[in-house]
């Protein structure tokens, strides 16, 4: 059977038995819906539900129609960051889906009359923002498996740590969490990275980019010999695992000793998933950049790995959330969104070229630090303390 | 939602004759469900092509980079130069940063259909009963529209990946990087 025959069958098989488990017995997502609706006070004042009102998003009545030529125009947007600078894409998603659309407000309006209301449409806003941001996995997985550059002890801690993450904080959040709480939160991540793109653009931060290029570019010319080398050396290629233990797994890679800590990537595995779980953004661009930096080993072999873990973990979060626990997702906004990604994705290109990349950081920076400070006082304090107050 | 309410009733013309064509409602259902993902792949894979082809440029150089300082990085691991290493490495998961995010807009390029797809059945099928028409034999287990639907959609996808057709915006992007 071929490489790529066989990679397809991983596939399916790994889709269907998760799907297969959206098999459950369990209440109908318009279900859990209806029933938050019934115990949701009717009345046409703000905070009720009139049961013979229009419906609008997620079928309910009353409930606002989501502009959709403002959420196609977000999306553009929000393909255009990805296509450029990336990181700050998911966090502009998640702003549309609680503030531009007007779907944060509406949900907080049931913050006293109908909790449950506000709390499932918190989670609709959650898992509205997962799929948004994990389908380059879908992706990302498909393209680096079939490089087979795959450390399979990595790939099973990463898996434990990203999979607990990805159950537990659906099953302990899903149906708890007040808007104002999640916007709250919401906002210090967004604070958190907006500190990492700041630093980017210091001098101190550029400085260590210009000297890695620098190091890089002396290694590449005074050791070009080896490029000759390596295409005639074709012995110990791949990943070899030499010893593994509870404490240490250690394996070559081009005759290269490597060693990590099993337990480092299955705690940074829980985290990550749990953060990208709980808020719906922040996690697969994670794990690379952790896995490079705190255990230290090659990006040429964790990217792989990586984008796998992304994809398990996206797809256990989002069953965690819809199959067991009935959050219901609009699916054509974020039909309508994808496509405007879509859209934006082929005009940041022709774009970047105008705007140094610098300046779309700095631009970032100020949009985090308002976002930030906008969403943590809105969330943490009842309002906001910039404006529109 | 009065575009979709316009959208879904176009949809409704197109797909509905497939729905009814069958005699009894299951293999009707099942039917028109293939039908719908042949059409979302079908769709997911032209605009994949006009992204692919729009970006190309963009794309090719983010995967050459990525690529070349990573070989970069191994080639300085086996000549022992640790701080070659590090820099490398450092250079390589800044590309690889940039390589993440343009995914995403591949992805969305590929899947939005599946999404706009997923409404029209959530509009049509989200309060039916699927327990007596689409069950688990021998178990009290059902399947929603969802399942159905992602399921029809990756024998599509399979059915095209093995496809000329289905390969050549893939194809055309490989001979590009």
């Amino acid at each position: 059977m071929r490489k790529s025959n066989k990679i397809n069958a991983v596939l399916v098989v790994l889709f269907v038995l998760l799907l297969s488990l959206t098999v459950w017995a369990v209440p109908s997502f318009a279900e859990k819906l209806a029933d938050a609706i019934a115990k949701t006070p009717q009345g046409a004042e703000k905070g009720m539900i009139s049961p013979g009102a229009k419906p609008g998003f997620l079928g309910i009545p009353g409930a606002p129609e989501v502009n959709l030529l403002w959420a196609f125009l977000w999306a553009i947007w929000v393909g255009w960051i990805f296509s450029t600078v990336g990181a700050f894409g998911g966090i502009m998603a998640g702003v549309g889906h609680i503030t531009i659309f007007g779907l944060g407000d509406y949900a907080k309006s049931f913050k006293n009359s109908g909790p449950e209301l506000n709390k499932l449409l918190t989670d609709s806003i959650r898992v509205s923002n997962q799929w948004m941001v994990s389908l380059s996995a879908f992706i990302s997985s498909i393209n680096y498996y079939k490089m087979g550059r795959l450390v399979l002890p990595l790939g099973i801690a990463l898996a434990a740590g990203s999979v607990t993450g990805s159950i537990i904080v659906p099953i302990i959040t899903a149906g708890k969490i007040k808007l104002s709480s999640y916007i709250g939160y919401f906002g210090l991540c967004v604070f958190v990275i907006g500190g990492f793109l700041f630093y980017e653009t210091t001098s101190r931060g550029q400085s260590k980019k210009k000297s890695a290029k620098a190091a890089a570019k002396a290694f590449e010319e005074a050791h070009i010999q080896l490029k000759n080398d390596a295409a005639t050396d074709k012995s110990h290629h791949g990943v070899k695992i030499t010893s593994w233990s509870i404490s240490k797994v250690v394996f070559t890679f081009y005759k290269v000793e490597f060693s990590f800590n099993p337990l480092i990537p299955v705690i940074g595995g829980f985290f990550i998933a749990a953060l990208a779980s709980f808020l719906g953004i922040g996690g697969g661009f994670l794990f690379v950049p952790f896995l490079t930096s705190i255990a230290g080993l090659p990006m040429f072999l964790v990217a792989g790995t990586s984008a796998l873990t992304v994809l398990v973990g996206m797809v256990v979060s989002i069953f965690s959330y819809m199959a067991i626990k009935g959050v219901v997702v609009y699916w054509p906004l974020i039909g309508m969104e994808l496509f405007g990604i879509f859209i934006g994705s082929m005009i940041g290109p022709r774009t970047s070229k105008y705007i140094p990349d610098i300046w779309l950081k700095r631009l970032f920076v100020v949009l985090a630090i308002y976002v930030g400070i906008r969403y943590t006082s809105k969330g943490f304090l009842g309002h906001s303390i910039v404006p529109p107050f | 939602m009065i575009i979709f309410d316009y959208y879904y009733a176009v949809m409704d013309s197109f797909l509905m004759p497939f729905f009814r064509f069958p005699d009894s409602s299951l293999p009707g259902y099942y039917l028109g469900t293939f039908v719908l993902s042949i059409a979302c792949v079908i769709a997911g894979k032209c605009s994949l092509f006009l992204a692919l082809q729009f970006n190309k440029n963009k794309i090719t150089f983010d995967n050459k980079e990525m690529g070349h300082y990573q070989e970069l990085s191994i080639k300085a691991l086996k000549a022992g130069d640790k701080n070659a290493y590090r820099a490398c490495n450092s250079i390589a998961n800044d590309a690889y940063g940039k390589n993440f995010f343009s995914h995403i807009a591949l992805a969305a390029s590929s899947l939005w259909p599946v999404f706009i797809s997923l409404g029209w059945m959530q509009h049509h099928f989200d309060r039916v009963d699927f327990s007596q028409i689409v069950s688990v034999p021998w178990s009290e287990y059902i399947f929603g529209y969802f399942t159905t639907f992602i399921l029809c959609y990756l024998v599509a996808r399979i059915i095209f990946s093995k496809t000329k057709i289905g390969l050549a915006p893939l194809t055309a992007w490989g001979r590009n990087r």
